[in-house]
Parts: structure tokens; sequence; C-alpha cells
């Protein structure tokens, strides 16, 4: 046979030849796609990394005086990202758990009864689908000092009225309060699927063997929920680590006070639009990418561990 | 139309178990009569749903051509090759109703909506379908989706019509109605047609011509009674036909076969060398059975039915077979009884090749 | 044994109160906007407006271009999952149905570019705007936002799913894979596209940062932008605030009574893979 003496490359499952017409296709079913992908995802990220190592950046020329660490040197001794670092992780550490806590309780209560379920769940997973902005505005008006119904509730319990909004002593809980609440639809949303995915046959196994309800949440519904549990918390994380939309509205764009609400995001932003440090921006742009990853990572580790459910 | 196969070969890159390249068709070359029922029959990963799939078009080949009347198909990509295809699990769309799905090829040719209705459904009429037009595939049985299958493969006047083990999907009683449906459908539609199955019941009750294949190579391809009568080789004849053949180990003697464990010899004459290692087979029809003196002697063991027929099992030396008797035969466990054979249903292949010799 | 349990009615009673306090922002929020500027500056708050007036929504309408801000965001939010969705469409069939050498390793890339977050490509993706001339224009608004890896990712799934056999059967009856795409996978896909759609409207129609990076003028907000700058015209006044955030709101909760059920499965399908 004299066809094997021609290279031709071939897929492995048809045989079918690589000719360059039969990538033609692809190409431009893709390019609309790849285009908008390339342009504003692939070529900033670059960018971006790029930038953190460009030391002395010019936004106006593009001039640079060469590649360092010079941006996270400055990153790492600039107290205000010190500062934005510990408050979000202060801030992730309060909401995560908290709804976390909340959310599972309700999600087993969703999925305990059948009457009313389309009703609860839109009230529960309305939130989840309204804009940042409106929510922002609506909290500040229940935070509001003179009239916010907040202080309304604790003056019935002969409370002082608070500062919510600029007394640094209560801005972290109020922030962690609007951000628990924003946080509970996204999550009894996920514990409900993995609730729902499990096997009833258990359940009826376990009645079977005489046992309470209590007993069947703590020795069944929990751990076979965990790898639920533990994923959602860990996408949480991620979206708590990113908060700024709300607290930008909540503070109609500022910090607040004494810098206390100044996340990792918000630094970002600052560097970027307030103060023209691209290279500090960047460079807070990293060190949030590679938590992110590290979550990520993390993420798909468990998932994948745990994939047993399907 | 005609349909010409010349030296069709496909090889995967993909390896086998020893690591060479697996040749689902091997050199190939047959040709199609116009008008005809043709079965591609053969055991699992013998090449044949290869074939159907080159045939339509879905698999380029690796080398060889394929001719529809005269016109060079091979590089064409199913779209271009007016064929029809139905698969085994019918593929129909399932969000088109019956009629749509029908409709679906001429749609693609754009051929105007009333017509495309009115050839639908004459279609549909006579693949008696028409009462579901407006159902969606999932409220159909198995059968009427086959149904509706083929009428989309039909609608387009195809020249060629290819079936993937049309039947395989199908409950035992359905089956057989079908089969039988298919064989009308294709006498009234007069299409080529060319079906896969891996059941040579299917394919001997219903095919006009047979192509059997075995790991990627054809072991013979002829008019289904031939193949029956007349089989190319071992592996054809222990194939085809039901009880599967009778296979008798032993040694070619100047005289005849002698079996295995005996040495009486059965009378039957072949142009191979003395002492040679043959297989005679016998089609269980072919053997007869007396309580006299003539034939070879061999021990009764049992004796069951296979529906409106009976079997005999027997021994003769090491070997053990079977073969026709009458409902009302008296059995007595190990008598020894004569066993003659006939001239029709009875071959001689080599042992380890399976050459046939006579 | 079919007396109702004390138990069950407890779970209720609990259900019943952490749903009032869900919504109840979104409550306080209508009542707010629907009273006088006296009474919401009442203490104690009144449960209910003593003269419900519209006055604050004709206030926002009149000051603030709320229509402008509306048209806009109906602008950005339809144009942006018309593209996204055509895009996703396209890209998710090249890396399902169709066949080139690398396909599926060039995927998880992409795939793993979803980890990157947003947040560090605004930096370029700003100056990339403002060199393309897209400075305050809607269009700066969309383009950024229609290859979505996420939706394709989803829409892929489903169309492999989906029996190589049907694509044959397509391909045998004459069909293109152009053709194929669009009278046989996508109707069939039709439910995971409407829950990526949904998905994708509510982002556009709530997105707000970028917003404010690259729109200017009023005449290019979109409503959230509009409603955040109207803090500046309308003051402290929260009543009137609170007609500007319904206008925001209502739409998008009418949708969802509508569509709770696919964007649920959206939210849940989507959130296990961030």
């Amino acid at each position: 046979m004299t066809e094997k003496k021609k290279r031709v490359r071939t897929y492995k499952d048809t045989d079918e030849k690589i000719t360059a017409k039969s990538l033609i296709k692809p190409f431009l079913f893709s390019l609309p796609f790849m285009v908008g992908l390339i342009i504003f995802t692939v070529y900033p990220f670059i960018k971006a990394v790029l930038l953190s190592f460009m030391e002395n950046y010019r936004f106006l020329s593009g001039k640079f005086t060469g590649y360092g660490l010079g941006n996270y040197q400055a990153i790492i001794a600039d107290p205000n990202f010190i500062n934005a670092l510990k408050s979000t992780t202060k801030y992730v550490l309060i909401v995560v758990p908290i709804s976390m806590a909340l959310s599972l309780l309700i999600a087993v209560g969703l999925n305990s009864v059948k009457k009313l379920q389309g009703l609860f769940q839109t009230v529960y997973f309305l939130p989840l689908v309204t804009s940042s902005t409106a929510i922002g505005m609506i909290f500040r008006w229940l935070y509001d000092y003179d009239y916010g119904l907040f202080n309304y509730f604790i003056g019935l319990f002969g409370i002082d009225r608070i500062h919510w909004l600029a007394d640094v002593r209560f801005t972290m809980a109020s922030i962690c309060i609007y951000g628990i609440w924003s946080m509970l639809p996204f999550t009894i949303i996920l514990l409900l699927a993995g609730l729902q995915n499990i096997d009833p046959v258990y359940y009826t196994a376990a009645r079977a063997d005489g046992a309470k309800s209590r007993d069947i949440f703590f020795n069944i519904t929990i751990p076979l929920l965990m790898p639920t549990i533990i994923l959602t918390s860990i996408v949480n994380m991620m979206s708590a680590f990113k908060v700024y939309d709300s607290l930008f509205v909540l503070y109609g764009g500022k910090p607040g006070p004494a810098f206390n609400l100044y996340t990792v995001i918000y630094y970002l932003y600052d560097m970027f639009w307030n103060k023209n440090k691209l290279g500090n921006a960047a460079a807070s742009a990293m060190v949030l990418f590679v938590i992110i990853a590290v979550f990520t990572l993390l993420q798909n580790l468990i998932s994948k561990k745990t994939n047993y459910y399907k | 139309m005609k349909v010409t196969i010349k030296n069709l070969t496909k090889k995967f890159a993909s390896r086998d178990k020893n690591g060479e390249p697996v040749i689902a068709v091997n050199n190939l070359t047959a040709e199609f009569e116009s008008g005809k029922l043709i079965a591609l029959l053969g055991p699992s990963g013998c090449g044949k749903s290869t074939m159907l799939n080159m045939l339509s078009g879905i698999l380029p080949v690796t080398s060889g051509k394929i001719y529809f009347d005269d016109t060079d198909v091979t590089d064409l990509t199913p779209d271009k090759r007016e064929v029809g295809l139905v698969f085994q699990n019918y593929a129909l769309y399932p969000h088109m109703t019956v009629l749509q799905n029908i409709c679906f090829p001429l749609k693609i040719k754009k051929v105007p909506k009333d017509e495309r209705i009115a050839r639908a459904k004459k279609i549909a009429r006579m693949v008696h379908i028409d009462e579901y037009l407006n159902r969606l595939p999932k409220e159909l049985s198995g059968g009427q989706q086959q149904r509706v299958a083929i009428a989309r493969a039909l609608v387009k006047n195809p020249k060629l019509l290819l079936l993937d083990e049309p039947l395989s999907n199908l409950d035992a009683k359905l089956r057989l109605e079908m089969r039988e449906e298919i064989r009308r459908i294709q006498r009234e539609s007069g299409v080529t047609t060319v079906f896969v199955t891996h059941d040579q019941e299917e394919a001997t009750s219903i095919s006009d011509y047979i192509v059997l294949m075995k790991l990627g190579v054809m072991q013979q391809f002829s008019a289904t009674r031939d193949i029956y009568n007349n089989p190319a080789n071992l592996f054809v004849a222990d194939f085809i036909g039901n009880p599967t053949i009778n296979q008798l180990h032993g040694e070619y003697t100047s005289s005849g076969f002698k079996p295995d464990g005996t040495d009486e010899i059965i009378p039957i004459k072949a142009d191979v060398a003395e002492g040679t290692r043959t297989i005679l087979a016998a089609r269980a029809e072919s053997v007869t059975f007396n309580k006299g003196e003539n034939g070879i002697s061999a021990k009764v063991n049992d004796m069951y039915s296979s529906g409106k027929d009976w079997l005999l099992n027997i021994d003769i030396g090491n070997n053990n077979l079977r073969g026709y008797c009458d409902a009302d035969y008296e059995l007595i466990p190990d008598e020894i009884i004569k066993v003659q054979f006939k001239d029709k249903g009875v071959f001689l292949f080599d042992e380890k090749s399976g050459e046939r010799y006579c | 044994m079919k007396k109702i349990s004390a138990g069950r009615i407890i779970t209720y009673v609990l259900l019943a109160i952490g749903g009032f306090i869900m919504v109840f922002p979104f409550i306080w929020m209508l009542i707010s906007s629907l009273k006088t500027w006296a009474e919401c500056g009442s203490m104690p708050p009144t449960w209910w407006p003593h003269n419900p007036t519209l006055e604050n929504y004709i206030y926002a309408f009149k000051t603030a271009p709320f229509l402008k801000y509306f048209r806009n965001s109906v602008i950005v939010t339809i144009v942006c999952t018309a593209a996204t969705m055509f895009n996703t469409i396209l890209c998710a069939f090249t890396f399902s149905r169709l066949k080139f050498p690398g396909r599926d390793i060039i995927f998880s890339l992409m795939v793993s570019l979803m980890m990157i977050p947003y947040e560090m490509l605004i930096i370029t993706n700003y100056t990339t705007i403002v060199k393309m001339g897209l400075y305050d224009t809607l269009v700066a608004l969309i383009i950024p936002f229609t290859s979505s890896i996420f939706y394709t990712y989803i829409l892929r799934n489903f169309f492999l799913s989906i029996p190589d056999s049907l694509y044959y059967s397509a391909r045998v009856d004459g069909a293109s894979d152009w053709q194929y795409l669009w009278e046989v996978m996508v109707p069939i896909a039709k439910p995971s596209l409407v829950t990526i759609g949904l998905l994708d409207a509510l982002a556009c129609w709530n997105s707000f940062m970028w917003s404010i990076l690259v729109v200017g003028s009023v005449d290019n907000r979109t409503l959230p932008f509009g409603l955040f700058a109207f803090t500046d015209q309308a003051g402290v006044r929260f009543e009137r605030l609170m007609a500007g955030s319904s206008i925001v709101v209502i739409p998008v909760i009418i949708l969802f009574l509508f569509c709770r059920k696919q964007i649920v499965t959206g939210v849940s399908k989507g959130g296990m893979k961030g």
C-alpha cells in the first residue's frame, strides 16, 4: 500500500483526515465568541499580570522602568491594603458561617414542607434577582439614624439609637447583617438542591431502624449533605471575598468611616480609578486572583472527590 | 439504484488488544443490485455498522470506492448522497411532531409547504402511521417510532435506504411484525435497501441478498437461499441456520470421513489429501435416523422439542449432533441406532482454516 | 396518624417568619415609596401610608430621566442577552459537535479562565473601551460581556447529551451543520437556553460597577447607575429613593414571579461551578 508514505494527520476516533478546510467551520462558528473572549478576558488578564510586575508604569505614556516586584512591595507596605485584606477576611469569616447555618435550617425546613413550597421559594429567593444597587439603597434607609427601622426596633427595647453606617464600632456589624441577608437565597438554593439529591431510601431505612428526626438530621442528612455544604461554603467565601458593589452603594461610594470598610476590591478600584496607581491596582488584583484560584482548585478537588452523587 | 463497492477499507487509529490498528472493514468488494433488500450480517464487531456508515457518508473511507450507479460518491458528505437512514434508536427529532419529523428532509430541501405535507402524508399512509401525525415521538410506541423513522427516510425518495439494526429495540412479537413490514414497505417503494443485523434469522427471513462479515472481512455475499445451502466456509455454515449446524471433527480417509472416537466411516467424496483433519458439518434436517442396518452407529442421548419439531440428540464417537425426528419417536436412552446423511446440507471443511472442501 | 404534628406547625411558623424577614425590605421599600415626606420622616413609623401617593414616582421620572434609564436598561439587557446567547450557542456547538484537533484541551483552558475575578480585567478593559472610542456609549455596556464561558459550559454539556444519531440523521436528511444547529439542537435545548437567557438578562439588568466606569453622561445611564446618581438629586429623601428603587426592582420581581423555576434551576446548576 502506497498510502503509508503520505503523512496525513487524522482524528483518532473516525480516522477522518484533518484538512485545512475542515478547520474553517469551527473557526468561523466560534469566531464571535473567541474575539470577545480574547479582547475582554484573555488579553486583559495577561495585561494585568504583566502590569502587576511593571515598575513605575505611566498610564498615559504606557512607559515603565522595568519588571520587578515593586508593586507588590508597595501594596504590602501600604497599610490600606493590609487593612483591606484584614477587613475582607473578617467579613468573610463572619458572614459565611452564619449564613451557612441559617441557610441550612431554612433549607431543611423548606425541604420538609410540601404545601406553600412555591410561595416560600419565591419569598426566600427574591433578593437573589434584585439589583444590589436597589438593595443597598433600601438598607441605607433601614439603617438611617433618625428614621430607620433598625433604630426604631432597638428603641423599642430601650436601646439608644446607633449610627449604623457611621459609628466605627458598628459598621462591620451592619455590613455583616446586610451580607448575611443577601447571601441567604443563593446558599439556600444550593443546599436545597443538595437535600433533594439525597435518596429518600436512607430516611426510610433510618425510620425503620427507629431513628428520631433529630438523629436522622445529624446522622444522615448532615453527613450526606457535607459535600454540598463544603462546596457551597467555598463558593460563598469567594463571592464574599469580592464584596464591593453593595458596600459601594451602602456608603454612597465612600470607603466608610476610618477606611474600615476598605475591602480588597475597594482598594483595587480606588488605586485604579481615584489614585491612578495602575501597578498597585494590578498587584492587588493578582492577590485576589491567587486567593480565588486557591479556592477554585480546592473546590474542584473536593467536588471530584465527592462526586458519588452523579 | 445499483450500489458498487470496490476494495472498501476502513482503518481506525485506535488499536486492538494486540496493538494492531483496528481494520473495521477490510478490502470489501460487492455489488448490490437495484431494488433489492440486502442484509449486512455478522456478529458484533464485524464491521457491518461501519460499512453502513460509510454508505451513508457518516464515516469517511480509508481507501476504496463507493459508486451509486455510475457516480462516485466516496467523498460526498451525507447530505449530498440522497440516502435515507434509520437508526437503531430511530433518532426522531424529539421536539417535532410526526408530521414535522417526516417533513424535515423536504423542509431542508426547500420543497414548498403544501407539497411537503402532501408527500409526507402519502408516505405516512404507506407505513401506516397516518393516524398519529400530530403526536410527538415520545407519545408513540417503539414500533410506531420505527415507522416514522422509515417514513422520514423514504419521504425524500432516496436512492438508497439504510437501516441500522432496525429491529433490535423492539420486543420479540413486534420484531416479527416489523420485519415483514420492512419487507412490504421495501417492495412497495422499490428502493434499494441495505440493513444491518446481527440476527441471522432476521436476515434470512426478509433479505434478497446477504453480506456476511467477520472481523471486517466479507465471508460470503450471495442470494439468501444460497448462503444457507451453499456456505463458503465453516464460519458461514455455523453462523447461518437454526438450529446451529452440526459439526463432527474427524479425519478424511480414502473412503470418506472418519469421525473421532469411532472406526466407522461416513461416505463423502472430496478433493482432499488423506489424513487431513476436517470437520463434517450437517444441517439438522440432513441427518436421518433408522433403527436398521444402514449408516453409521450412534448412541441416543435425549430428545427435545423446538416448537413444532422434535430434535434427537445423539453421539457419534466423540461428537455430539442433533437431527429432526418424528414427534412419536420412541426414545430409549443409550440405544445404538444408525445415522445417515443426505447429500444436501452436508459439507466438509478444513478443521483449521474452515475452508470448504465439498 | 393523619393529624398535623406540632413539629410541622413550628416549621411553618419559622419559615413564615424567615420569609417575612427576607421580603420585608422590599415591602418596606414599596410602602415608603408611597408615603409623603412628612410621613416618611415620622417616628414611630407608620406601617401603611395614610395618604398613598405616587408623587415620589412622578418626581423620580421628572427630576431624573428614569424613563431614559429604563429605556437604556431595556436596550442593553435585550441586546446583550441576545448577543450572548448567539455567541454561546455557536461556541457550545463548536466545542461539542464540530471536530478539530485539540478541541477538548482548548475548552478546558477556557473553563479554567472562569476563575479569573472580573475585577482583575476592568483595568485593561476600561482602556480598551476608551481606545475603541466606545467610552460613554451603550455599546460599552454590552460588548465586554457577550462571551460567557460559564453559559457556554452549561450549554455545551447539554449539547453533548444529545445523541449523535440525531446529528447523523439530520445530516443524512440533507441538513448542513448550520441547519442542524438551528433546526434541531437549539429547539431541543430550549429549556437550557431559557435558563441561561434569564440569568444573563438579570445580570445585565442589575449590572452596576462597570457602567459607572464607562458611562459618563446622563443620557447613557442604565437604571442601577441612574438610581445611584439619584441620591445626589433626591438628597436624603428616602421616600423618593425608595420610589427610584422600586422602578429598578419591580420589573425583575415580575420576571421572577413568572420564571422562578428556570431561574432557580439555573442558579443551582451554576452555583457549583462558580
